[in-house]
Formats: structure tokens, sequence, C-alpha cells
């Protein structure tokens, strides 16, 4: 069995799902940001067309694929730039219509759907030596892009209007996420497959949130956890024979899992204590028996409140007063 | 001196949707004042500041900032703008890192903070109070915090004029007094203030100079109006309770 690792092709696919866990949630952080989440399944149904065209035409699937899905996510920009896509009519037709002209050129083409399915889900072994060398290069130009410029995502996926203010040029950014996300869902759809790939651009983003607090550090967190996800996808996907996309958004959902196990046990409430405003001079209630002293381990919830911290626990809010504790 | 003016717009009429929305309104900032703009919901005082700061369209009049006329205009980093706190969207970054992004106005793009910007930085979370919670969490933060927040990162860009949209919106009456101490103390510093306010409440000893906005126009300074912003009438006429043959309350 361990064999198959020392394969070419299984090398290849490898490093392409090495790139997409790597690729996908970085540009994914900007889509989740923009609470665009679902932008990566509409751009994978538009690569589907690509696809078919290849199919029929008799070209390389990859690189028909990437200008395609280009062509597709410049278009649904466009129209929401300029407001003729404000419901999501405009957009379903073209999702849609994607997936049913890629399946219908793909059964003139004498494939049929079953053909598409290594697109759909996912499959090792159809990572060719020509794809990979386009794989690594796109995977490079986006991640020098979404890193270099992140500062600047940041801050129009954030903000458009200060952004704009701040002499920004908002739209032509807006427009490189959506094709940096075209890019990123047709390099993975041999490995992820494009009905799968939306789930790499958005949970371990939704993972690392929930491990790190801040912007760049769970930035960096989503393109570790990507990884983790794609490499332990495809490799558990040899060992139990089945599709490499669904095994690699399964083990990035099992991530998620444990980061809410762990995210409940860093215990951020005591680290980030909320403010609540004093309420001035008012007689407070004595709290009754309590014999046990506050050291912020017992109680379930600490707060600012004013100048001093109150202490919650079992619903109440309890503030030390001298010597004794006050109702809140 | 029209050329050290920090906004001149003359005569700005601006529709939107064919709507007209502003009319014949006229706005002028000199540096270090402190000039209000007051006005009901739908008055226009929104609309004339963002097309002050180029985010709208006019269809006629002329707006120069600091003296370049807007479409010219290219030294954003003087303008420090701080929009209405709740049309930023953020779901994970810290308080430092919103306040950051005032530093893009001065780093060319593929540029990341230096030492000095995090120093500019540091020292505009101070002046609004805010050191000690740059690591919070942005969302945890309270309205009148999170609008500290917004005001350190104009700040960031060490603007010469501060462009406030309702800083006051959401923000409750104690820490509405703190934000106003904050802009008296920007005042003194020779800052120049425009800001957008429903009505003056604690800002009216920073004011130097405000203008009243009813309908889309300006309301001249002798109107009987002016002296308390709670006065202002509202915008929008009560439709529907008039008599439209008298023009009387039914």
């Amino acid at each position: 069995m361990t064999d198959i690792f020392g394969m070419a092709f299984m090398q290849r696919a490898i490093i392409a799902a090495f790139l997409s866990g790597l690729i996908a949630p970085a540009i994914g952080t900007f889509i989740v940001q923009r609470r665009m989440s679902l932008l990566g399944d509409g751009l994978g149904h538009v690569a589907i067309s690509g696809v078919g065209l290849a199919l029929m035409l008799g070209w390389a699937p990859l690189p028909v694929a990437i200008v395609v899905c280009i062509i597709g996510s410049a278009v649904v920009e466009l129209l929401r730039q300029n407001g003729k896509a404000s419901g999501d009519l405009g957009l379903a037709i073209l999702f849609y219509g994607g997936l049913a002209s890629g399946v219908l050129m793909a059964g003139i083409a004498g494939q049929g759907a079953g053909g598409l399915s290594a697109y759909l889900f996912g499959s090792l072994n159809s990572v060719s030596e020509a794809d990979i060398w386009l794989i690594v290069v796109l995977a490079i130009v986006i991640l020098v892009l979404t890193i270099g410029l992140a500062p600047r995502l940041f801050a129009v996926t954030a903000d458009e209007d200060y952004a704009r203010v701040l002499g920004i040029k908002v739209n032509g950014l807006n427009m490189l996420v959506v094709i940096l996300a075209a890019i990123t869902v047709t390099v993975s759809m041999r490995t992820v497959g494009l009905l799968l790939i939306s789930a790499l651009m958005v949970i371990p983003v939704a993972t690392s949130q929930q491990l790190f607090i801040g912007f760049t550090s769970s930035f960096f967190g989503a393109m570790g956890v990507g990884v983790i996800a794609a490499l332990g996808g495809t490799v558990g996907s040899v060992y139990l024979n089945t599709a490499t996309g669904a095994t690699i958004v399964v083990t990035a959902i099992l991530a998620l899992g444990l980061s809410w196990l762990i995210g409940a046990q860093l215990k951020r409430v005591h680290r980030f204590v909320p403010f609540v405003a004093d309420h001035g001079d008012r007689v407070h209630a004595v709290a009754e028996s309590h014999d046990h002293q506050h050291a912020g381990r017992t109680a379930d919830k600490v707060i600012q409140h004013g100048d001093h911290l109150d202490y919650v626990h079992d619903g109440h809010r309890h503030a030390w007063h001298g010597d004794h504790y006050d109702e809140h | 001196m029209t050329a050290s003016e920090l906004i001149d717009a003359e005569s700005l009429y601006v529709s939107i949707g064919g709507m007209p929305i502003l009319r014949d309104v006229s706005v002028r900032v000199s540096p270090g004042e402190v000039v209000a703009l007051i006005g009901g919901n739908g008055s226009g005082k929104s609309t004339l500041v963002r097309t002050l700061m180029g985010l709208l369209p006019f269809q006629s009049g002329s707006v120069e900032l600091f003296g370049t006329p807007l479409n010219r205009f290219r030294q954003w980093s003087r303008i420090g703008y701080v929009p209405q706190s709740s049309s930023i969207n953020i779901t994970n970054a810290t308080v430092r890192e919103v306040a950051a992004s005032g530093r893009l106005a001065h780093l060319r793009p593929f540029q990341w903070l230096g030492r000095n910007d995090q120093l500019v930085l540091d020292n505009a979370l101070e002046q609004v109070g805010l050191s000690d919670r740059s690591k919070w969490p942005f969302n945890a933060l309270s309205g009148g915090q999170k609008q500290r927040v917004l005001i350190a990162r104009a700040l960031s860009s060490e603007p010469e004029l501060l462009v406030m949209d309702e800083p006051m919106a959401g923000v409750d009456l104690q820490s509405q007094q703190e934000l106003a101490d904050l802009l008296a103390g920007f005042r003194d510093t020779g800052l120049g203030l425009l800001v957008v306010l429903h009505e003056r409440g604690p800002m009216a000893p920073v004011i130097d100079r405000a203008v009243t906005m009813c309908d889309g126009k300006v309301v001249p300074a002798d109107h009987p109006i002016t002296d308390n912003g709670l006065d202002v009438e509202p915008a929008i006429p009560s439709v529907g309770l008039t008599d439209p043959l008298s023009g009387t309350h039914l």
C-alpha cells in the first residue's frame, strides 16, 4: 500500500491537493468576509460548462475550464458592480446555465454526466503532467496576490466606502477577488472537485476563526487548516478507496468540529472581558448567602462593569463590595 | 484665500435615481474649523458628505478638496473619513487591525506596515484611549468604542481634516460626551472637522459653525429653527395626514 505514494501520479495528486489546501482558504478568507460564501459553488458550476466545452472540442479540460470560469466570474462581478444583479436571479441563471450546458456538451462528446464525475468530486489519477505545471504556476500567482495585497483586500472587504476614500481602487480589487476565486476553483477540480471546492474555501476559514482572534492570524491559520484537510483527505481516500474531494471535505468538517471543542476550552470569554457602563450610585441588593470567593474561575463569565468586575454564575451577576457580594 | 480651504463646495445638485436629493448646496470648511452639518432624517446631510468624499456623483456645481477639484484630487491621506459604524463588515479582526487600514493611504500595493506605521498606529489608538484594547476582537466592543476605533483608523492616515458621518448614532449619552471631549481635543491641535449630526447635543460647545439642512437645502443662518438642533423640522412631511386643499392637519 505504501508503494502507491512512490508513483508519479500520486505525487502529482498530493502536490495538487497541498496547493489547493493552501490557496482555497487564502482567497476564501476574503470571500467569507464579503459574505459571499456560496460564490465558489456558483463558480464551480460555471467551470463545469468549461469542462463540457473542452470534452466536446477534444481539448485539455483544465485550461479551457480556467478561461471559461474567469469570463463567468468577471461577468457576475460586473453585473454586481453595476447593480444589475441586485437579486440573485441573474446569478442563478448563470450558474445553472453553466451546469446544464456543461452536461449537455459532455453528452454531445459522448461522455454523459458520468464522464464528468471525476471533475465534480475529484479523482487522484486524473492530474496530468501538463496540469501540474499549470497548477503550480497559478497557485504561486494566487498566493503572491492574496498575501501581498492582504491589507488592501481586508480594507475593501471590511468597509468599501472607507477604502474608496483612502484612494484604493475598490472595483479593481473586488474583480481581482472573484477572478482569483475562479482560478482557485478550476485549479482544484482534479483533486477536490468542482462541486466540493467551495467547502475548502469556507470551512477552514470558519475553523480558523474558532481558534484564532484577529484577521492576520486567522488568515494564515486557515491556510494551515486547509493544508491539513487536503493532505489528510488525499491520503485517507487512498486507504478508504473513496472520492478524494469528498474525503477532503469530510476531513475539513471534522477539523471544524474539533475546533469548536478546542475553542470552547480556550475560554475566550475570560481573555476578552465584555464592558458594561456603570450606572452611577444605586443601592444594590446584597447577594444571598455567598460562601465562596470569586477569582474568575468559579464564574461562568466575567463582565467589566464600570470600574469593577462582575462575576456571572447561576444567572446572577455578583460584584464584591467591601465585605459582601452585591447583586448587579 | 480659496486655495487654503479644506473643503469648498459650491451650489451642488445631486440626484439619486432621478430623485433630487441636494439642491444648490454650498459648504466650506477652513483649516482648524469645526463645522457641523445638522438636520433630520432625509435632510440630505449624509448624501452631502458622501458627495464631498467622491462616493456619489453630482450633477452640477463644484467640489474642491484642499484647493484641488474632486476629480483630480489624489492626496487622500490628508482626509480622515469616519463612516457610520454600522457600515463596517468585520467577521474576525482585532481593534488594531481595523485601525491599521488607515495607514494604507501611505502604503503602495504589496507593501505591509513598517515600523514607522506601527508607531503612528500606536499613537492613534492612544489618542482615542484604546491602547489597552488593541488586541481585542472589534466585534466585542460597545458602540462608542467601535466609533473610537474608526476615529483611530482615520487618525492613522495623519489627516488634516476629519469627516465624520453621524458619530453619535447608536452611542449612549455618556459615551457621546466622551466623544465630544475627544473631538474638542482634536480641534485644539488644529485639525479641521466636518461632523454630520442629528442634533447638537454634547457637541454644542465644540462646534464653530453649524450648517443646518432641511429637504436637501441649506437653511439660511437667520432662520428661526437654527438654535436648538432638536427643533429642526422633520424633512419628510406627514403625508396623508394633511388636507390637500387647505394644507391643514386633519
